[in-house]
C-alpha cells in the first residue's frame, strides 16, 4: 500500500514542500492549472521528486472553477483509493476555489486533509467517514431512481419494490429535496422530481449518476 | 504580520441582534467571508430572498476594511442590518471556524430559521474554515464565480461525525477535549470515564483509527503515553 500525497498546487512550491516535509508519502499528485504547470515552481518539484526516484501525477483543472478542481481532486482520490492507497489531502496550494474544492472533495471522500504552512495542520475530520455514508438506504435509492424527470408516485413505488416502507419513501424524497439534491414539482397536479441541476456535479462527484 | 489568535478582535454577536425587526417568523441571515473585493459578497446580498441581516467576517487588512465600509454602505441602502466581525488572525483556521460556529450557534439559538453562507472572500483559510463549519452545520453553502460572479451553489450535505461515534467514543472524546491542558494517560481515563481499562484500550484504538485522537510518547517516561485530542476535534464533538 503506498502512501499517496494529493496537493493543490499554485504557483508557489514552498506551499507543496511544506507539505512534503511534514506528511510522510510515496507518491505525489498535483492538481493544479495548466499554467501553473509551465511555471519554475512546478519544474523545481518536479525535478525534486525525480531525484529522489519518484514522479509528480499531475491533475489538470481550471483552478477557478469550483466544479473542475472538484471532480479532478475526487477522481485522483477515488483513483488511488481504489488502488488500495492510503491517500491524503494537502490544501496549502493554489487558488482559494482550488483549495475549497479540494477540501470538500477530502470530507466527500472521507480522507484526511491537511494545511500546511508553517506548521502541519490536519483539518477536523473522521477518517472513512464519506459524504455517501450521510445517505439513508433510501436516499441513495431514490437518487439512482431518478432518470430524468420522475413522477413521485413512480419512485415511492420502485422503491417498495426494493423493500423499502412507503413512508420511508416519501421521506427519503423529502430530505433530498431539502438537501437540494432533488427538485420536486407539481406538473398538472402530479410530483414529479428530477434532479436539482445545481447539484448535479456533485452527485457526478458522488458517482450516484 | 500574523496577529496570535488572542488578539482576535471582533464585534460580538449578542441574541437581540438576531431577533426580526419586521416581526416576521422566517428571517434570513447571510453569513460570509469578505476580503478585499465586495464584489465576492454582493451578489449573495441580492439574491438572498427576505434577506435582514448579513453577519461578515474580514481580516484587518487596510483594504478589507475598505471593502467592509463598502458592504455596510450597500447594506445600509437596502435597509439590511450589517454585522461585520473583524478577524485578528486570518490565517488561524480553527480559531475562525470555531468563532464562526459560535456565532451560527448564536444565530439558530435566538430562532434563527434560515442560514446561508457566502464562502468566496477573505483568506484561503477564512474560507476553508467557512467551509468546514458548513459543512459541520449543514448549511446552505453559496460560492461566487471570480470573474463572473455568478453564485455556485454547494448542495446541502450535513455531515454529523459525532454520530458517527459510539456513545462511549464520544465521552472519551468529550472529556480529552474539555481537559485539553491536563496530561491524560489511557489509565487515568478509564478511571476517570468509569471504563475498563482494556475496554478504553479498544476504543482508543479506535479513535485513532479515526484521526481524532492520538496516543503519544511522554519524554520524561519511554514506557508511558499520553491521550489526547488533536486540534479542532471539539469542532467535531459540537
Amino acid at each position: 500500500m503506498a502512501r499517496v500525497l494529493i496537493s493543490t498546487f499554485g504557483f508557489d512550491e514552498s506551499k507543496v514542500f511544506g507539505a512534503l516535509r511534514w506528511l510522510p508519502y510515496d507518491r505525489l499528485v498535483l492538481v493544479a492549472g495548466p499554467e501553473s504547470l509551465r511555471k519554475p515552481g512546478f519544474r523545481r518539484l518536479r525535478d525534486a521528486e525525480r531525484a529522489a526516484g519518484g514522479e509528480v501525477e499531475v491533475v489538470r483543472v481550471d483552478p477557478f472553477d469550483f466544479l473542475s478542481c472538484f471532480e479532478g481532486t475526487c477522481a485522483a482520490i477515488e483513483r488511488h483509493r481504489k488502488a488500495e492507497n492510503e491517500v491524503r489531502v494537502n490544501i496549502s496550494g493554489g487558488t482559494k476555489v482550488l483549495a475549497d474544492a479540494a477540501l470538500l472533495a477530502s470530507y466527500h471522500e472521507g480522507v484526511p486533509a491537511w494545511h500546511c504552512e508553517a506548521e502541519p495542520l490536519r483539518l477536523p475530520g473522521l477518517h472513512g467517514a464519506r459524504f455517501m455514508d450521510s445517505l439513508s438506504p433510501a436516499e441513495y435509492a431514490a437518487l439512482k431512481a431518478v432518470q430524468g424527470p420522475t413522477r413521485v408516485a413512480d419512485i415511492v413505488e420502485l422503491l417498495r419494490a426494493q423493500g423499502h416502507g412507503s413512508a420511508s419513501a416519501n421521506r427519503a424524497i423529502v430530505s433530498l429535496r431539502e438537501r437540494r439534491l432533488l427538485k420536486v414539482v407539481l406538473q398538472r397536479g402530479t410530483a414529479v422530481a428530477s434532479i436539482d441541476p445545481q447539484s448535479a456535479w456533485f452527485l457526478r462527484g458522488l458517482r450516484v449518476r | 504580520m500574523r496577529f496570535r489568535a488572542s488578539r482576535l478582535r471582533r464585534i460580538d454577536i449578542v441574541s437581540p441582534l438576531f431577533v426580526p425587526s419586521t416581526g416576521r417568523n422566517s428571517v434570513t441571515v447571510l453569513f460570509g467571508t469578505l476580503g478585499w473585493r465586495p464584489q465576492s459578497l454582493t451578489p449573495s446580498i441580492k439574491s438572498t430572498e427576505g434577506l435582514e441581516r448579513i453577519v461578515f467576517y474580514h481580516s484587518a487588512h487596510d483594504k478589507s476594511r475598505a471593502a467592509r465600509a463598502k458592504i455596510l454602505e450597500f447594506c445600509d441602502l437596502r435597509g439590511i442590518q450589517a454585522t461585520p466581525v473583524e478577524l485578528g488572525d486570518a490565517f488561524n483556521l480553527l480559531d475562525i471556524a470555531r468563532t464562526i460556529r459560535e456565532d451560527i450557534a448564536k444565530a439558530r439559538g435566538a430562532g434563527v430559521s434560515s442560514i446561508r453562507f457566502n464562502i468566496a472572500g477573505g483568506t484561503r483559510l477564512m474560507s476553508s474554515a467557512a467551509l468546514l463549519v458548513c459543512i459541520l452545520e449543514g448549511i446552505p453553502t453559496t460560492y461566487v464565480h471570480d470573474e463572473t460572479h455568478e453564485e455556485i451553489q454547494l448542495p446541502l450535505l450535513k455531515m454529523n461525525y459525532a454520530e458517527r461515534l459510539s456513545p462511549k467514543q464520544r465521552a472519551i472524546l468529550a472529556y480529552l477535549v474539555a481537559h485539553r491542558e491536563k496530561e491524560t494517560n489511557e489509565t487515568g481515563l478509564a478511571r476517570a470515564l468509569g471504563i475498563h481499562k482494556s475496554t478504553m484500550n479498544h476504543h482508543i484504538r479506535q479513535l485513532v483509527a479515526k484521526g481524532v485522537v492520538e496516543v503519544v510518547p511522554i519524554p520524561r517516561d519511554a514506557r508511558a503515553h499520553s491521550v489526547r485530542a488533536v486540534p479542532g476535534s471539539e469542532l467535531l464533538v459540537g
